[in-house]
């Protein structure tokens, strides 16, 4: 994974990567749940681009679960149990990371809850989100971590979106 | 913050479970030792048999130099495969025609993308977020209480006693029993103490609706999707006070209210939605995406407490 580091990036960068605003509008897709960006009047570039990359490390869920992910040990497990017997032992409630859940949880819910998860850690920021086109989304994450932190940035402190404001 | 983020994270990386914890049921004797905890807790909820509660506990400092030397031996290991590796690669693109110089550099690059080292479950130690590590070395994370195990059931309420451990404690997360992935309180908590020989009450954890009003979860900054509303996404803690009534267990142990301090922000470190406890009057506030444990000022208002940070390694 790309760390994205706010220091190293120029004002000037963002500005390229800054796209007009009316094309962030899209006030005639309903389908807005999934397709979004999100903004904050006043919010300085730097910033926004820490908390853009931020909730973009937070927001790896369930699909980056690892077989050999960290393993929470159930409480009536002896000690000395390695974690995945101890989780086996636990039963299915005792492993939360791994290829139980990876099996679970199907892949449009991993996607539910990706997008959840960066909307909650963005809202906690305080933006707000504005819906766009699932033509632009694709643009706008078309491309490498650090590609789409930085448009996503430039939009979210760059002039408001004209178009539909979507509760958080 | 940061020390908790160095013990918990060294928490993952004890190589048996120690803290693993007894969870007592309805028919079991509180018989208090003097070397372990016990954490007392409420659960409400409208499917009080959904949610597991998870919890991390903070190393000692003898656990953390443990911890410490396991991870350097990993990362040596590591790094020891990852340079034979890279060096058969590079002989491998040399045979090819490919220069020295351009071997290594396409292999370094390669190598980085796909392949990231065992440094970074060392970085996370001192960072507020950051990549997950790609591979553990010996794993105790925690502890999770089972919700189908209580000590108490009322309709909508369960009451839960766990042995554990002494120590430092974090409330970590929330866990559905059906393993359709939990919600990790990354971006906001609250630690707290549990001292040897004693009992400690947590008071009751409320979750999604029961935890925030719908009406009132947009203003308090949480998701109000109703497609969330399924998942264990909200929590509240209300702490124990004069008034909380106790298991009859407990009758003969000393029990103390859970002393809660905020505990900062911590890396999803299992890869499931994020979220923060919701804040706790006089105890957990956010100043926008920062938690922080208020104090009060001469004004009547309140201040953010200084979090301790370690230096990073």
């Amino acid at each position: 994974m790309k760390r994205l580091v706010p220091a190293i990036m120029s004002v000037g960068g963002l500005c390229l990567a800054m796209p007009a605003a009316a094309q962030d509008s899209a006030p005639d897709d309903s389908n807005h749940s999934k397709y979004f960006v999100f903004h904050q009047a006043n919010v300085a570039p730097d910033l926004a681009l820490a908390d853009v990359s931020e909730c973009m490390d937070y927001s790896r869920v369930v699909v980056n679960m690892r077989p050999s992910g960290p393993t929470f040990i159930p409480v009536n497990v002896p000690a000395g149990l390695s974690p995945a017997a101890a989780g086996l032992a636990g039963g299915l409630g005792g492993l939360i990371g791994g290829a139980i859940v990876e099996a679970t949880v199907h892949a449009p819910q991993r996607r539910q809850m990706r997008r959840a998860s960066m909307r909650q850690c963005m809202a906690f920021k305080g933006y707000n989100r504005f819906g766009v086109t699932e033509e632009r989304w694709e643009e706008l994450h078309d491309g490498e971590e650090r590609e789409i932190a930085l448009r996503l940035a430039a939009i979210a402190s760059g002039p408001a979106p004209e178009g539909t404001e979507v509760v958080r | 913050m940061r020390m908790f983020l160095v013990a918990a994270a060294a928490a993952m990386l004890v190589t048996t479970p120690a803290n693993a914890g007894r969870q007592l049921k309805m028919r079991d004797t509180l018989t208090v030792a003097p070397d372990k905890s016990y954490l007392l807790f409420r659960t409400v909820g409208e499917d009080p048999d959904a949610f597991d509660i998870s919890f991390l506990r903070e190393l000692s400092a003898a656990e953390q130099q443990q911890a410490r030397a396991a991870l350097d031996e990993a990362f040596a290991r590591d790094e020891a495969r990852r340079a034979r590796r890279q060096e058969s690669e590079v002989a491998a693109l040399q045979r090819r025609g490919v220069n020295e110089a351009a071997a290594r550099r396409h292999v370094a690059a390669e190598r980085g993308e796909r392949e990231p080292s065992v440094t970074a479950p060392l970085l996370p130690l001192n960072m507020i977020h950051g990549p997950v590590p790609r591979r553990w070395e010996g794993a105790e994370v925690g502890i999770r209480s089972m919700s189908g195990r209580a000590l108490d059931r009322g309709e909508r309420l369960r009451t839960y006693l766990i042995e554990v451990a002494p120590g430092g404690y974090v409330v970590a997360g929330i866990a559905p029993r059906d393993m359709s992935g939990g919600t990790c309180l990354c971006m906001g908590s609250v630690r707290f103490d549990a001292p040897a020989g004693q009992v400690v009450d947590l008071g009751t954890f409320r979750f999604n609706g029961d935890a925030v009003p719908d009406d009132r979860r947009a203003a308090a900054g949480f998701l109000a999707d109703p497609e969330l509303s399924l998942r264990p996404t909200l929590m509240a803690i209300e702490p124990s006070g004069m008034m909380t009534e106790r298991p009859q267990h407990v009758a003969g142990a000393t029990v103390v209210p859970a002393r809660y301090t905020a505990s900062g922000r911590f890396p999803n470190l299992y890869g499931m939605m994020v979220s923060r406890l919701a804040p706790i009057p006089g105890v957990l506030a956010y100043d926008r995406d920062r938690p922080f444990t208020p104090t009060a000022t001469a004004a009547g208002s309140v201040a953010p407490t200084t979090i301790t940070a370690s230096a990073p390694r």
